[in-house]
């Protein structure tokens, strides 16, 4: 191959790359955008740059999650208030589980000692708690990502 | 307002630019300091235009890749221009006090 094809087949394997991580922006972004930008990231990469490089990736990323969490688009404030809301709602169940591994050992043993019949209904309990917590974390991002989208019927909530 | 959008509200202050060259720009106002990224500038871009502080000037397509030049709106003036003088009367009083012996000499 010749230098200058490869050159080309280096510059076509950076696009591909940055086109994988476009594919995670609104569909509008990248109806609008998606060649715009592609033209900046190949202006911006590094001479001989065949590889997205992680600081790009990173950017990329936290840029489609800001454009998908809050969009700019002319939503209601109620909608941006709403997905805020979510968010905190995915962030306090996050500092609850937090909470309940901090000190999910000093609880048992206190029941444990107070009232040993107890401590197996305790410790299934934590479990539970445990085991649920995940699932209310996704589906508060969910009912997030969906509003940001513009679908209405995310506006409820897992409670 | 953050500092990355005052700065590409500045770099289009003094006409339009495109994408690479808003980057550019901003590289050179801040001093080599602010090194914006494509994802950081796009996402600012697409809220300044939601807003209404920008608008697209004009489309070019250069070596088969498309260039969109975007230029301030008269709202994204007189934001930039009302965040300058925030800006430049808090570094006045700064300096003000960093520097009594000059009774208004630095601003």
């Amino acid at each position: 191959m010749s230098e200058q094809a490869i050159q080309t087949a280096g510059q076509a394997r950076l696009e591909r790359g940055y086109r994988r991580i476009l594919a995670c922006y609104p569909r509008s972004f990248q109806r609008e955008n998606e060649e715009e930008i592609l033209a900046v990231l190949l202006d911006t990469a590094a001479e001989g740059q065949v590889r997205v490089g992680l600081a790009e990736v990173a950017d990329l990323i936290r840029g489609a999650l800001r454009m998908r969490l809050w969009p700019a688009a002319a939503r209601p404030r109620a909608v941006r208030a709403a997905v805020t809301l979510m968010l905190a709602g995915a962030a306090a169940e996050v500092a609850v589980v937090f909470t309940m591994i901090v000190t999910a050992g000093r609880f048992k043993a206190a029941v444990a000692a107070r009232d040993p019949p107890a401590a197996h209904a305790v410790a299934v309990h934590l479990g539970i708690d445990l085991a649920a917590a995940p699932v209310v974390i996704g589906i508060w991002l969910w009912l997030a990502w969906a509003n940001g989208r513009g679908q209405d019927w995310a506006r409820t909530g897992p409670g | 307002m953050q500092e990355a959008t005052f700065l590409i509200l500045t770099a289009l202050a003094a006409g339009p630019q495109h994408g690479y060259g808003i980057i550019t720009e901003v590289g050179q106002i801040s001093g080599g300091r602010v090194k914006l990224r494509a994802g950081t500038l796009y996402t600012a871009l697409e809220r300044l235009r939601v807003d209404g502080m920008i608008g697209v000037d004009r489309e070019e397509v250069v070596e088969g890749r498309l260039r969109r030049y975007y230029r301030l709106t008269p709202a994204g003036t007189a934001v930039l221009a009302e965040e300058a003088a925030r800006l430049h009367a808090n570094a006045a009083a700064a300096l003000r006090r960093l520097n009594p012996g000059l009774a208004g000499g630095v601003a």
